[in-house]
């Protein structure tokens, strides 16, 4: 049992996600779109949309399968595996959750299909980012750092005053300014808001219980990106440690490189369970708190973290090139740690839980 | 936890709810301070009355080839209706019971009953002080004298050896062989002549565990179990069985210390006379411990479901014994540095922690758990031996 999820349809899925990723997305392709101002192939979004990613939790009148988190999971988890670039988070995790929780019937059927279509998508900005805006009528004023894919956003949901927003791009009144990032598998914006006009998302009147179920689902999301590619960057380097011999012998064979190999796969076992837990978790959207998501996000990405890093020091100086691919788990996973709240965010969210 | 209901459960559930409505001593817990180890015999008595001593053994054994769902459903009942406890026969109801019953000849077998009703208590003689976790180095030396073994040697750590009647013993028969090769496995009763048992402190005060001193103690051949110099095959039999719901009562218990642990801190004043618990590094370090406790319940749940449907236990199986000690040092730990010197003197959470280095190194030592892992589940190569 070496993977989130359950049953077969959810093995077919995975199966499929990572063939495709796997023929479209190899490494060598991730690294030539570092530079690319978009950052991820117009034709691999093109071809998630036709299987059908984009749309697995929207509803069948709108264009979807719905499905559940449960089978997004798996596709985030083989994202995760294959470092995969692509604005699923952002979109289809966030925009389509924001939608699916607080839009209008008009909103709704305005953009969950063309989203489940793959022809438009939505970035997010909510999150313990340090976003400061306003709303006076129905003007946004202020600034949101660190949105995820707004550079290819059609348009945003902006949290202001507990309540969510809609803003559609481009409009008048809002700058999106992408910012420069080590991590070159995603794309982070400043977005400055200056009376851009916005339409209010009528579901999210009780904005916190709509905000932080979509912050469950960023953890989550996280959590399983976390899982996929932490398992991978420790496969490579127990492949390693079988193959690279020094003293003669695989180093594999020493207890110093053995015990770091085995602790890399303590770490991802118990990342699989907490990923899995919080896709269970945010799957439904009950009233009232849940534990898993912050717990996994916590765990998930600081074990993610320590793999990849544990990854270089397995594979010394050869895993220090820019060449190898371990440093871009390494990126990955420190992004993943950063984004929509750190791991010391969100055990504080969890002990106010346990202890408050 | 595992999921473990459907009707046929149920029903089971409801009957030994039942019987233990009408079995379990009241008054118990009074008795056990006088005499732990009589109230422990009694119960396994009453126990085997009902034909519930035995749950994972054969039916022709006494036992009642209880599925893992029920002996879990019996697990948690003897917890809601505050069961006496049975942790004194652990090794006999399950590494004497097991291997008797695949290895064991008719006789040998006739202490499966005796094991049920409460009346042998057994301990392990396998570890000795020149071979811990290279087991297989022991020197504790039986000299074949006609339809017996005169045996010699030391062993340690032996759980409950000083309340114990048996114990099941390693011994080496032939010292020429290869290490393995020479290693037989046998039956001692623990009234022979010649066996001195010292208990042994342990850093938390209490004295669980024993030498055994073997002095010209004389064994009948009879007690051998399997052929002379077959110990070492057998001996893998009574290891494999710290399997099953094995950790279930230890992760419930670490469960009821994260509980425990959230009172303490609401309890306990931090420096600036606030409750730790609105301390900001502390909430760090116990949102992240109880956290990985909730980790290792889910995991162990899995590991659980997963022998419940294949019949054996996968690759998770062989961490949940490293995580868990470590989950549990670093909790106790993290617990003992916020309530600082309050530890000293209240002292349960301090010997809670002390407590969890015998976690990390019994039942084979971390550092060995982390070579089966790297070897048995990732493949690396062995290190050079």
């Amino acid at each position: 049992m070496t993977d989130v999820g359950l049953d077969d349809a959810h093995a077919q899925l995975r199966d499929l996600a990572r063939r495709v990723f796997a023929d479209r997305s190899p490494t060598t392709a991730i690294r030539a779109l570092a530079d690319d101002t978009l950052g991820f192939d117009p034709e691999l979004w093109r071809t998630a949309a036709e299987l059908g990613f984009t749309g697995l939790e929207i509803d069948e009148e709108h264009g979807g399968a719905g499905m559940s988190f449960r089978e997004a999971a798996v596709v985030l988890d083989e994202m995760g595996r294959g470092l995969v670039p692509l604005p699923v988070l952002s979109s289809v995790v966030l925009g389509t959750g924001a939608l699916l929780a607080a839009g209008s019937p008009a909103q709704q059927a305005e953009w969950l299909p063309a989203m489940a279509a793959g022809e438009r998508r939505l970035a997010v900005a909510i999150g313990p980012d340090r976003h400061d805006v306003r709303v006076a009528g129905d003007r946004l004023h202020g600034s949101a750092p660190f949105v995820l894919d707004a550079h290819a956003a059609d348009g945003l949901v902006v949290q202001a005053g507990g309540k969510l927003y809609l803003v559609p791009l481009p409009a008048s009144g809002v700058t999106v300014t992408p910012a420069p990032m080590l991590d070159r598998t995603r794309r982070l914006a400043d977005v400055a808001f200056d009376g851009a006009e916005v339409e209010p998302m009528p579901g999210s009147t009780d904005g916190a219980s709509v905000v932080d179920w979509l912050l469950d689902r960023a953890a989550a999301a996280l959590a399983l990106d976390s899982h996929g590619g932490a398992r991978r960057a420790m496969e490579i380097s127990v492949e390693y440690a079988k193959e690279r011999v020094q003293f003669d012998r695989p180093i594999g064979s020493f207890q110093a490189v053995k015990h770091k190999c085995a602790d890399m796969l303590i770490a991802v076992e118990t990342t699989r369970v907490a990923a899995d837990a919080a896709a269970r978790d945010v799957a439904p959207r009950p009233d009232g708190p849940r534990r898993w998501p912050s717990i996994a996000k916590a765990h998930a990405t600081d074990a993610y973290a320590f793999v990849a890093g544990a990854g270089i020091s397995v594979h010394g100086g050869i895993g220090f090139t820019w060449e190898h691919d371990m440093h871009l788990f390494v990126k990955r996973a420190k992004l993943d740690q950063a984004l929509f709240g750190t791991p010391a965010f969100h055990r504080e969210r969890y002990a106010r839980l346990l202890l408050d | 936890m595992p999921h473990v209901d459907g009707p046929e459960l149920d029903a089971f559930r409801h009957t030994y709810r039942a019987w233990l409505a009408e079995h379990v001593p009241p008054d118990w817990r009074a008795a056990e301070a006088d005499d732990p180890v009589a109230v422990s015999r009694a119960w396994m008595r009453e126990l085997d009355g009902g034909g519930y001593a035995a749950p994972g053994w054969p039916v022709e054994h006494g036992g009642m080839a209880a599925s893992l769902a029920q002996q879990i459903v019996m697990f948690e009942e003897n917890a809601a209706a505050d069961a006496p406890p049975t942790g004194l026969f652990g090794i006999g109801l399950n590494h004497a019971g097991s291997t008797l019953i695949v290895h064991g000849t008719d006789e040998q077998r006739e202490h499966l009953a005796r094991i049920r009703r409460g009346d042998e208590i057994w301990c392990q003689g396998f570890s000795e002080p020149d071979a811990g976790s290279d087991l297989a180095a022991l020197q504790t030396r039986a000299a074949r004298d006609g339809d017996a073994y005169v045996v010699n040697g030391q062993k340690v750590w032996s759980s409950m050896a000083a309340r114990a009647d048996w114990c099941l013993l390693l011994v080496r028969t032939d010292p020429s062989a290869p290490k393995r090769k020479g290693i037989s496995y046998l039956l001692l009763d623990l009234r022979t002549p010649g066996v001195t048992v010292r208990p042994l402190r342990q850093i938390t005060g209490s004295a669980e565990f024993c030498e055994i001193f073997l002095d010209d103690v004389v064994i009948p051949v009879a007690n051998r179990v399997g052929p002379e110099n077959e110990g070492w095959r057998i001996s893998q039999t009574t290891l494999s069985t710290e399997r099953g719901p094995f950790f279930l009562a230890s992760v419930h218990a670490l469960r009821d210390r994260v509980r425990d642990g959230v009172e303490l801190l609401r309890s306990t004043p931090g420096p600036d006379g606030r409750p730790l618990a609105s301390d900001a590094s502390v909430r760090q370090s116990f949102a992240r411990d109880a956290g990985e406790v909730e980790i290792l319940a889910e995991l162990y749940s899995q590991v659980l479901d997963s022998q419940m449907r294949a019949g054996h236990a996968g690759p998770e199986a062989s961490i949940i014994k490293l995580y868990y000690s470590e989950v549990l040092h670093r909790l106790t730990g993290h617990l003992v540095d916020a309530v600082g010197l309050a530890a000293e003197v209240d002292g349960a959470t301090l010997v809670d922690h002390l407590g969890s280095w015998g976690m990390m190194i019994g039942g084979g030592t971390n550092e060995i758990q982390r070579n089966v892992i790297g070897e048995r589940v990732l493949g690396l190569p062995r290190e050079p031996r």
